[in-house]
């Protein structure tokens, strides 16, 4: 089983210790894994500004000779699965690999702080990796599954306000969205906020250190890099 | 204004207030909907049967027409939103009216028809309670199922010049003072929810039992609807009737769901309306044509729930909004597909599964204008040269250009920290 | 079946009438459906509108489970009738009586 790690680009430029991570990760369980060098941006934030981008077809190219293609971003790999490439099938978010390829769980059970999910709507409305409260379908969260039952979540799972452009064109609301999301995650008592997309995180962590906000946030590679003692 | 505006000022006064309002809908809508337990299959089958009407829409039309006509039922076509008010006014004439009662059609607010009637002199009175309570304002609805949900009690209490606040009583207050304006309308106007084509019927759904009194007391009844209300049967229209109340505010079905065909002492006319709906068939957005107008993608809309539904501006707001607008006029409503943070909880709620995410896309392209720089960005990160280049410029640049560049994140927000070096390097 | 149809005709607001009192407009109607509450009426006259208080007459072997259930059973235009009248548009608060009967019972024939 050959293993690509997809390096998002925004990861790339402000969180590297993310990709390193997601490596070793992997790594650690085994695996044949490698990072393509040429691999550059999955055109997200073009296709999302109303700009039309051939760059998700580049991946067929890039990732051609890989059984699987895992990437710690689950609004990269929906961009990518929307696009019904010949790689689409082969993309995964890096907890979703963990569970339906590995089928692996409670890797954080040991984890010495009360850790707090964030669904962000990529993973769960777009990659349905857990059930939305809007869907009448039994109640399952995959990545809740990989770190172990004693996950908080938060009450409501409604996007937190980040969006993409969204963020830079109605500051205001994705400010407010932001803090109501954080509140919540906050109440619910735990110690460190965690999820699959860096961005949304990268997001409610402006939000929490302008705000004085005394909670940790780190992306779901860090908490397993820690869980695993790699 | 734009949305964005709009939105900080609505927000500022009762954002918070209307959250929870429509949150609380939501969360009745996910219990009404949980206690079905086919209801995804049910979506599927609401999908496909609108997906064949979009696909038959022309003979659902002539059938329908063919069947109303044997009903009793006068059926008048009308390409647009001109004709649709023309027709409305000639019948007006021919009884010579000056009053008429109108209840919720969200195609008369598409087409202006208050407006029009009352520069003709002729008086129009909403009376679902909700759009009365807008039309006293000089305001428009502000969601499509209700209408006033951004005002408050006090709001009411202050149109009609009570200090009682009390929501029976203002309820109450209004019914007094409407009945008397349907005992003396000339005509009743209403929209339709569905139009059944192998019967001629028209479909209207409503809580209040206003579109009934509109319908049996006046002489005339005039229903206008949009040609993509059609259903091909009963059978089709028993699946919406169990969907439609669940999804739009948590009830099992709403008080009345009334089937008209001929009128009893008296005329019926409905008025098929065309307005772009026939083009828009060849269109990418052909999908919006499914939308049988529950309001849940609204209700549900983390944006529109804080930001209200006059920021949009169109006569229909909130995600459905966010594709219909911009269809009607691409320069007013641009604006309107980036008012979504693409979180995709329209596309879960919808009961004829729009596929919203896809949909919002491609409208976000069909507004913008071609953009040099964003293309040349786009050509760019092709080659990992020039992203390292980007990456490089990145670097260099001081944190206040930074900040200043993205003033929208930094008034809220801290920016991130950007480390030295990158993974791949 | 009954349970349901009784169950969801009084979360509508509607009740159930041992007797029919005075002064109520009554009418018949031909289904009931127990998913919603709602009895499909026939005779669609301005009373059942007009009215304070509606008693409608109703057999118990004419409920059905679902709403798609009765739809090959309507054969006329009518109307289908889930509890009293009823809005929630002055701030949420569930008021009846908005424009039609403040109050609607079934009676069991
Ligand atoms: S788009 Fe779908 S969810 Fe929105 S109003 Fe129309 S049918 Fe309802």
């Amino acid at each position: 089983m050959k293993i690509a790690l997809h390096v998002p680009c925004y990861i790339n430029e402000l969180n590297p210790e993310i990709a390193r991570k997601t490596l070793l990760i992997l790594r650690h369980f085994g695996l044949d894994v490698s990072v393509p060098k040429n691999q550059t941006c999955c055109g997200q934030p073009f296709i999302n500004s109303g700009q039309p981008s051939t760059l998700p077809q580049q991946f067929n190219e890039i990732f051609k000779d890989y059984d699987y293609i895992v990437s710690p971003s689950s609004s990269c790999t929906s961009t990518i699965r929307s696009q019904e490439l010949e790689v689409s099938k082969k993309m995964y978010e890096l907890c979703e690999f963990l569970h339906d390829i590995l089928q692996l769980k409670n890797l954080a059970k040991n984890y010495p702080k009360k850790i707090i999910l964030h669904n962000s709507c990529h993973s769960l409305r777009h990659l349905l990796e857990g059930a939305p409260s809007e869907l009448n379908i039994p109640y399952f969260n995959k990545i809740k599954k990989v770190l172990g039952d004693e996950i908080l979540e938060a009450k409501r799972d409604e996007c937190c306000g980040f969006g993409g452009v969204f963020s830079v064109k109605e500051g205001v609301i994705s400010y407010v969205m932001g803090r109501s999301k954080l509140d919540d995650l906050i109440s619910t008592g735990g110690d460190v906020i965690t999820g699959v997309d860096y961005s949304c995180l990268m997001h409610l962590k402006g939000i929490a250190e302008k705000d004085g906000d005394n909670i940790e946030i780190k992306h779901i590679s860090e908490i397993l890099y820690e869980a695993l003692e790699l | 204004m734009k949305h964005y505006e709009l939105a900080v000022k609505f927000y500022k006064e009762k954002g918070p207030r209307h959250d929870q309002a429509l949150w609380a809908i939501r969360q009745k809508r996910d219990k009404a909907v949980k206690e079905v337990p086919e209801w995804e299959s049910l979506r599927q089958q609401a999908s496909e049967i609108k997906d064949y009407v979009i696909e038959n829409l022309q003979n659902l039309v002539d059938e329908f027409i063919k069947n109303a006509k044997n009903e009793g039922i006068e059926v008048v076509f009308a390409k647009d939103a001109k004709e649709h008010n023309q027709t409305v006014l000639q019948y007006l004439k021919e009884i010579n009216a000056k009053k008429v009662v109108k209840s919720k059609s969200m195609l008369t607010e598409e087409c202006g028809l208050n407006e029009f009637l009352e520069k003709e002199g002729i008086e129009v009175i909403d009376t679902d309670l909700g759009e009365r309570i807008v039309q006293l304002r000089g305001e428009k609805p502000s969601h499509i199922v209700l209408p006033a949900i951004h005002t408050t009690k006090e709001d009411v209490a202050e149109i009609l010049g009570e200090k009682n606040t009390d929501p029976t009583y203002l309820t109450h207050k209004m019914r007094e003072l409407l009945r008397k304006e349907f005992l003396s309308a000339d005509a009743g106007l209403s929209g339709a929810n569905f139009l059944v084509a192998n019967k001629g019927w028209a479909v209207v759904c409503t809580n209040e039992g206003n579109a009934d009194l509109g319908a049996v007391l006046p002489p005339l009844h005039i229903i206008s609807v949009g040609v993509e209300k059609l259903v091909p049967n009963m059978n089709d229209l028993g699946l919406f009737l169990r969907m439609l109340a669940r999804n739009a505010t948590g009830q099992k079905i709403t008080t009345y769901t009334s089937i008209f065909g001929k009128k009893e002492n008296g005329k019926r006319v409905i008025i098929l309306v065309d307005n772009g709906r026939f083009e828009r068939l060849n269109s990418e957005f052909k999908e919006t044509l499914k939308c049988i107008r529950c309001s849940a993608c609204l209700t549900t809309c983390p944006v529109f729930r804080r930001s209200g539904g006059h920021a949009y501006r169109y006569v229909i707001p909130g995600p459905i909004g966010s594709l219909l607008g911009p269809l009607c006029d691409k320069e007013e409503y641009k604006d309107l597909p980036f008012a979504c943070t693409l979180c995709n909880s329209c596309e879960m709620v919808c009961p004829v599964k729009i596929p919203f995410s896809k949909q919002l896309v491609k409208m976000r392209e069909y507004v913008t204008k071609e953009n040099i720089a964003l293309k040349l960005a786009e050509k760019s990160m092709h080659y990992p040269q020039a992203f390292k280049l980007f990456s490089t410029i990145l670097r260099l640049t001081p944190k206040p250009v930074l900040q200043a560049a993205l003033k929208e994140w930094s008034r809220y927000k801290a920016l991130p920290s950007i480390p030295q070096s990158r993974f791949i390097k | 079946m009954i349970e349901t149809f009784i169950k969801n005709l009084k979360l509508a607001g509607g009740e159930i009438l041992e007797e029919i009192p005075q002064g109520w407009y009554v009418t018949t109607a031909e289904l009931g459906v127990a998913e919603n509450g709602a009895v499909w009426i026939e005779n669609y006259e301005k009373e059942l509108f007009l009215s304070e208080k509606v008693a409608v007459i109703l057999k118990k072997n004419e409920i059905y489970e679902k709403m798609t259930d009765i739809m090959d059973k309507i054969l006329t235009p009518g109307v289908l009738v889930s509890g009293p009248s009823k809005t929630a548009d002055v701030e949420s608060f569930l008021v009846f009586g908005a424009h039609g009967p403040m109050k609607l019972g079934i009676k069991f024939a």
